[in-house]
């Protein structure tokens, strides 16, 4: 029997690994791709393990498209990290995103759960 | 850092297809993912060749990250949309004005063209600069069409001893900018290619058009000789195939996808080319359209049999991996 989780969960992720991202950096105010990869799992207790390679095309992405800022810092140790940090337009995606998402999973519940009236 | 590492960051590389600033910049930023990462494993007390194996194996397939991050770039902006469609905008007008033949205009717009050409190509090669380069390369092949006539006469007397032998100095001076015109078009050509083939074929697209339309009004008359009706013929038709081209372009850099890009390219410049061919030679059958389409299928897939022969990445890139070792590399890790 073929793992359902292996094939499911790769499809939700996909479709919202933008609006994760976005949050996350919103959050943190300026993070960078490592820190939010661990951060995505630690909070998710290990649950959200997402190909590593993916989550820097999507930063990329968010960038390009203008909801993120992109800058190299240079650390005590020599070495380069590139830091994202949100932009006014990206945090207005994500408040539309982020109200979209909990009504869409409120709408969700409610189907799986119907309110008995 | 372990050679696995280095070699799978290599394959990213190899089908990355993006300028180099851009390729270095990711490229840079894979290579602090792996430096962390494998440090990280390592003070888990996990050796650093098993360390190495393990972050390439929860990064992905090298192919697949590489598609993911062309995607992320390969669109561009409205901008860039402009400038792309801009060329052929302006040609297509010099056709609908039928200005084409004017001494003055037609060489202005000409020079006007390879001058942002040039620039473009010393400012870094953004993705617009593609289309201006290929009306560019397209007075150098007018050029040596109008003057076949002097190697033809050379060819006739050597052959067949009917011509007579053009001057010595008019010889020469064909024979050297035939070497100069080839050498700046297969050199052009080949960096294109090196950079992205399907940018080469964007590039390529108005010349066999172009080239039809040249061969029609010479058969009618010396291009440059006569200005009369009739080789303003085709000029509302070439205005028409030109605007087609110039949305092809525009369509192409909104695009994400290489190969519905690919496609765009071969299906509007097919229909294109079937419109041209149509008014110049009259009624085409079926077969005919298939003919042309499959022409310029081939046509536009030359640029990528050439990346196979020449390979990816630009002059000076050979050293791309000392480069990032150089900046992004940490002095404790």
């Amino acid at each position: 029997m073929r793992n359902i989780q292996s094939e499911y969960l790769p499809d939700l992720l996909r479709g919202n690994t933008d609006i994760l991202l976005l949050s996350l950096i919103d959050e943190m105010g300026s993070t960078y791709g490592y820190q939010m990869i661990k951060e995505i799992e630690r909070r998710s207790r290990g649950f959200l393990q997402c190909k590593e390679g993916t989550i820097y095309p999507a930063l990329r992405k968010l960038e390009n498209d203008g909801f993120t800022k992109g800058e190299w810092r240079v650390l005590p140790n020599g070495q380069r990290r590139r830091y994202y940090q949100v932009t006014s337009s990206g945090q207005r995606v994500l408040a539309k995103k982020l109200a979209i998402w909990q009504e869409f999973t409120a709408a969700v519940n409610l189907v799986f759960k119907p309110i008995k009236s | 850092m372990l050679t696995e590492v280095i070699s799978y960051l290599h394959q990213i590389k190899s089908h990355l297809r993006l300028d180099p600033t851009t390729e270095k910049q990711i490229i840079g930023e894979l290579y602090t993912h792996f430096q962390e990462k494998v440090s990280e494993q390592q003070r888990f007390g996990i050796n650093e060749k098993e360390a190495s194996r393990q972050a390439i194996k929860s990064f992905g397939q090298a192919k697949t990250i590489a598609r993911l991050f062309y995607e992320a770039h390969s669109k561009g902006s409205w901008m860039d949309a402009l400038m792309i469609g801009l060329p052929h905008l302006m040609v297509a007008i010099l056709f609908a004005s039928h200005l084409w033949h004017h001494y003055v205009v037609a060489p202005l717009v000409f020079i006007l063209i390879v001058s942002v050409t040039l620039f473009g190509w010393w400012s870094g090669k953004p993705s617009w600069l593609y289309s201006w380069i290929g009306y560019s390369l397209f007075p150098l092949l007018l050029v040596g069409y109008i003057s076949r006539s002097i190697p033809g006469q050379v060819i006739s007397f050597l052959f067949w001893g009917e011509a007579m032998l053009p001057s010595l100095w008019s010889l020469t001076l064909v024979i050297s900018s035939y070497i100069i015109y080839t050498w700046i078009i297969v050199r052009t050509t080949i960096r294109v290619v090196k950079r992205d083939w399907i940018l080469a074929s964007l590039m390529l697209i108005p010349l066999p058009i172009l080239g039809c339309w040249l061969y029609n009004v010479e058969q009618s008359g010396n291009v440059l000789i006569n200005s009369g009706v009739v080789i303003h013929q085709w000029d509302g038709i070439m205005a028409f195939a030109l605007l087609i081209l110039g949305i092809t372009s525009l369509v192409f850099i909104r695009l994400r996808q290489r190969i519905i890009k690919f496609l765009a390219l071969v299906i509007l410049s097919s229909i294109t080319f079937t419109i041209v061919a149509h008014n110049l030679w009259g009624d085409i059958g079926f077969f005919s359209v298939i003919a042309l389409a499959i022409f310029m299928l081939l046509y536009l897939l030359i640029p990528a049999l050439v990346e196979s022969r020449v390979g990816h990445g630009e002059k000076g890139s050979d050293n791309w991996w000392q480069d990032i070792q150089i900046d992004y590399h940490s002095t404790t890790t």
